[in-house]
C-alpha cells in the first residue's frame, strides 16, 4: 500500500521551498532594481544593500541545494505512485 | 549505533557492485554461441546466391565470379557471409574464438540475474533501514533530506508483510554533464534570481 499521506507531505514541503525561492528570487530581483538579465554590481547603491543581495544569494544557492534534490524525489514518487495505482 | 551516513556508504557501495556485475562480460559458452549465430546468420545471407551458382554447374555453369568482390574504392565489402558459408559457420565462429581463448570467464544469464537479484534486495533492505532512520529522525525533531534517488518503494510502501510493487522502468541514465562553457559576462547562477525558475 503506498503511503500516500507521506507522499503528500513530501509534495507540500517541495511545494513551500519552491514558493520560498521564488519569494526570495522576487527580492532579490527588487534589490538588484533591473531584470538579471542587465545585472551589474554596479546598480547597488550602499554597502548595506550590497551586503543584504549578497546574504540573499547565499540563502538562495543553500535552498536551491535543499529543493532540487526533493524535487527530483517527489517526481519520482509520484511516478511509481501513479505507476502503482494504475 | 548505525548511522544515515554509514547506510549511505553500504548502499552506494552495493550500487557500484551491481553495476560491475551489469558490466561484467558474458560466459565463454554463452559467447561463443553468439559468435556461432553470428556465422550462422551471415551464411543464410549469402545462401541463395551461392546455391544459385553451384546449381548452375550441374547444367555446365562455372563458378568463375562466386568469390569475386567489386568494389569502389571508398566502399565496404563484407567476405563474413562468403567465408561462413564456404567453410561453414560452424568452423568460422571455432576459427574466430580461437582469439578469445585467453579472455576470462564471464556470468552466464542466469548467474547475472541471480546476482543482480541479490544486489537490488540487499540494495532495498538498506534503503528500507534508511527511511526508518530518516522517519524516526523527523520524528524525534531532527529531520534529514532524503537522497534525490531514494527508492520509491522504500518511501513510500508501508505494508511490510507484503512484497512492494517492482519499479516499472529502470530510472533513465543521466545525460553526461557537458563541460560548462567559458562565459564571458556574470551569469545569475540561479533561475529563480533571474525569476525563470519553473
Amino acid at each position: 500500500m503506498i503511503d500516500f499521506a507521506k507522499l503528500a507531505r513530501l509534495q507540500m514541503a517541495f511545494t513551500e521551498k519552491n514558493a520560498a525561492l521564488r519569494g526570495m528570487g522576487e527580492e532579490y530581483r527588487r534589490l538588484i532594481g533591473h531584470t538579471a538579465r542587465s545585472e551589474s554590481p554596479g546598480y547597488v547603491q550602499s554597502d548595506a544593500e550590497f551586503q543584504r543581495v549578497h546574504a540573499l544569494k547565499k540563502r538562495i544557492a543553500e535552498l536551491e541545494l535543499e529543493t532540487a534534490p526533493l524535487g527530483q524525489l517527489v517526481a519520482s514518487l509520484e511516478r511509481y505512485a501513479s505507476g502503482v495505482a494504475a | 549505533m548505525i548511522t544515515v551516513t554509514q547506510l549511505r556508504d553500504e548502499i552506494a557501495a552495493l550500487k557500484v557492485r551491481r553495476t560491475a556485475v551489469l558490466d561484467s562480460p558474458i560466459s565463454k559458452a554463452e559467447r561463443d554461441a553468439a559468435v556461432l549465430a553470428w556465422c550462422v546468420d551471415q551464411s543464410a545471407a549469402i545462401h541463395d546466391n551461392v546455391h544459385h551458382f553451384v546449381a548452375g554447374v550441374a547444367y555446365g555453369g562455372s563458378l568463375a565470379g562466386l568469390l569475386q568482390v567489386r568494389a569502389a574504392q571508398t566502399s565496404v565489402v563484407d567476405l563474413a557471409p562468403f567465408l561462413a558459408h564456404v567453410i561453414g559457420p560452424d568452423v568460422l565462429a571455432r576459427s574466430l574464438c580461437k582469439h578469445f581463448a585467453d579472455t576470462p570467464e564471464g556470468l552466464s544469464a542466469a548467474e547475472r540475474a541471480e546476482q543482480l537479484a541479490a544486489a537490488d534486495e540487499a540494495i532495498l533492505d538498506l534503503e528500507l533501514a534508511e527511511e526508518k532512520f530518516i522517519v524516526a529522525s523527523e520524528i524525534a525533531g531532527a529531520p534529514i533530506a532524503r537522497r534525490a534517488d531514494a527508492d520509491p518503494r522504500a518511501v513510500l510502501w508501508i505494508d511490510p508483510d507484503d512484497e512492494p510493487p517492482a519499479i516499472d522502468a529502470a530510472p533513465p541514465r543521466p545525460a553526461p554533464a557537458e563541460p560548462e562553457k567559458p562565459r564571458r559576462s556574470r551569469v545569475v547562477p540561479s533561475s529563480y534570481m533571474a525569476g525563470s525558475a519553473p
